[in-house]
């Protein structure tokens, strides 16, 4: 439907005052792609957003859409639909009228932007409250429409900045697999902003680990899980367990950590927290040799252990690549 | 239905406070029109003369007089552009002070406060004085009265314009609207405006009612304002004075009420159409 192009950020670096925010930042978003910028509070990501979207100036580096240079252009000339993490309809604007401003800029004729707005909200299925002013709708609902109306100028990207964060988790489940469905539908260009790590492999292509205004890692939800180049990306994305068995270190996912109900006081440890997450149970366990491990287990029926248990610890056959 | 949205109930206390209120401020006025209206002498108005002999004459002998009209049409030029003024420079001053400089807010509140400490006969002694130096033409003009109007309001339209901007989430609106394809002017028409009209309808209201009610400044300028013919009128003609200043009275009361119920009219249509929404 829109004709999508590549993006890129060349050695971006943005400093406030002392804080270096972006750091030689260079990434490329490819046709097409969802990208999660991934990475905890302040290290850039809305930065690296604010300065896609036009917001702010790099002090040095540059911005290209396909072969376009935009670094220098004004937010307003640049085709770049953007969701922020408050609301930001329009307050005295119905949500129909939200969705066809960016046509209106655009100069199309009424009835052609009625008809492509109605559209748009058909797609977030908010074409029944059309006339409605964003004071009338829920959280969800309001995000849906900024969804809908970031998306009906057809812009060469299209940015979330943290877009769910202040719905409730149900909606946000919700909203986010819309997000992602209605992305890959039109075959748009996508920037999301997320320091939820969860949600970031849940939603992706390809994710990128962001710290202190570096890109840590770049690559699909599953390559960045099972092999992060340092031990940054390991720990931010999914749990570890850092220990020492038999003499070696190891790092592991908690579920990998294999434990069975022993009763003979040998080798292992206990114990001692559990809570329920209704696929998998979560173990916290204390070895013998005071070392603290996670391990997370499916659950089925009578499968669970309680608290103050003995088990003896095993680790999964899979390999346990160590980064750094 | 969800047609009631905003209308609470108003407890009884609240109607006490609001009819005492109202009779501070209404007796007063009534007083004054009758002094104005009725062909009867100050020391007979009393209870039974209350019906007697009310007439407009004094009002009329007021609008035919010769000086009048041109001192009303100054005031209503110079309460138009006052109010453009105000408009031209707060309004920007108050976008920067939320959108780019909040820290300065504090800065610029203070500056807004000069006319409360200094008095307008210092203002004109030494902006006068200023001016005449330097270009004696800007004192001639009429039009002169608009800047020194402008400051005299600053206290209460910075302060306005301020509060309005502050109740919306202004940084985004900007941006949600610039990264829609809106420029800067289109943005501040179409999206800041309408989402500030009760504290721009309240600033454009007290810019006029400063003008309105000046006198010093217009009389050591040897302006002949509104307020000024007013005052040397009240010897020739006292009731046609006092009549035309309730006038006036009654005039603005009533444009302030306008305003009010037109917001709120605007609020309910709405609420109506979603009632009727399935
Ligand atoms: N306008 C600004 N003035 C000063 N410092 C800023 C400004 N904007 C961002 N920073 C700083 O730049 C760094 C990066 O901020 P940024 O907002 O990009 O982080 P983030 O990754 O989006 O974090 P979060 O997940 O909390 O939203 C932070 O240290 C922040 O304090
Ligand atoms: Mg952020």
């Amino acid at each position: 439907m829109s004709q999508s192009k590549d993006m890129f950020f060349e050695s971006v670096t943005k400093t406030f005052g002392a804080t270096v925010a972006l750091e030689n930042f260079s990434l490329t978003v490819r046709s097409g792609e969802l990208l999660t910028l991934l990475g905890p509070s302040g290290c850039g990501k809305t930065t690296a957003l604010r300065i896609a979207a036009g917001f702010d100036r790099p002090d040095a580096g540059r911005i290209l859409v396909g072969a376009i240079d935009i670094t220098n252009q004004p937010a307003h000339r640049r085709q770049m639909g953007m969701v922020f993490q408050s609301y930001s309809l329009f307050p005295h604007l119905s949500v129909i009228d939200n969705v066809t401003f960016g046509l209106r800029m655009q100069r199309v004729a009424p009835n052609e932007r009625r008809g492509r707005g109605l559209r748009m909200l058909e797609l977030v299925r908010m074409d029944g409250l059309t006339d409605r002013l964003p004071h009338q709708l829920s959280g969800g609902q309001q995000q849906r429409v900024a969804l809908a109306r970031a998306l009906a100028t057809q812009p060469d990207v299209l940015l979330l900045d943290e877009p769910l964060s202040a719905l409730d988790a149900k909606v946000r489940a919700e909203v986010r697999s819309e997000i992602r469905a209605l992305t890959t539908r039109l075959g748009t260009t996508t920037i999301f902003v997320t320091h939820d790590q969860e949600e970031a492999l849940g939603i992706s292509d390809r994710i990128c680990v962001m710290n202190r205004g570096i890109v840590e890692q770049v690559g699909s939800p599953i390559e960045i899980y099972d092999h992060p180049k340092s031990s940054f990306v390991a720990g931010f994305v999914g749990e570890l367990n850092r220990i020492r068995l038999g003499g070696v270190d190891l790092v592991v996912r908690p579920e990998q950590v294999i434990l069975n109900n022993c009763h003979t006081a040998d080798t292992g440890g206990e114990i001692v927290a559990t809570s329920f997450h209704g696929s998998f149970m979560r173990y916290q366990v204390r070895l013998d040799d005071g070392q603290a491990v996670t391990a997370i287990a499916k659950h089925t029926p009578g499968s669970g252990m309680r608290a103050g248990t003995r088990v003896t610890v095993k680790i999964g056959d899979e390999k346990n690549e160590r980064p750094d | 239905m969800a047609t009631v949205i905003s209308r609470s109930k108003t407890p009884l206390w609240a109607w006490v406070v609001i009819t005492l209120a109202a009779i501070f401020f209404i007796l007063p006025m009534l007083a004054m029109a009758r002094f104005a209206f009725q062909r009867v002498p100050v020391a007979l108005l009393g209870r039974n003369t209350l019906f007697d002999r009310w007439t407009l004459d004094g009002l009329v002998d007021m609008f035919r007089d010769p000086d009048f009209r041109p001192a009303l049409w100054l005031s209503l030029r110079i309460s138009v552009l006052t109010v453009a003024l105000t408009l031209l420079v707060m309004l920007p001053t108050a976008l920067w002070v939320n959108v780019q400089a909040p820290r300065l807010r504090s800065m610029v509140e203070t500056a807004t406060l000069l006319p409360y400490v200094v008095p307008p006969i210092a203002l004109v002694v030494g902006a006068g004085g200023a001016f005449r130096n330097l270009a004696p033409w800007f004192l001639r003009s009429d039009y002169c009265l608009v800047p020194f109007y402008a400051v005299l309001a600053m206290p209460f339209t910075f302060r306005s314009l301020d509060t309005g901007l502050r109740s919306i989430d202004l940084k985004t609106l900007i941006e949600a609207s610039r990264s829609l394809g809106a420029p800067m002017p289109t943005t501040l028409l179409r999206i800041v405006v309408p989402n500030i009209t009760s504290a721009l309808s309240g600033t454009i209201f007290l810019t006029i009612t400063v003008v309105l009610g000046e006198f010093t400044i217009a009389s050591l300028l040897l302006k002949p304002t509104l307020p000024l013919y007013m005052s040397y009128s009240q010897g020739r003609n006292p009731q046609g004075a006092l009549g035309l200043a309730v006038l006036l009275l009654a005039l603005t009361t009533l444009l302030f009420f306008a305003a009010t119920r037109l917001r709120r009219r605007g609020a309910e249509r709405y609420t109506i159409r979603i009632g009727a929404m399935p």
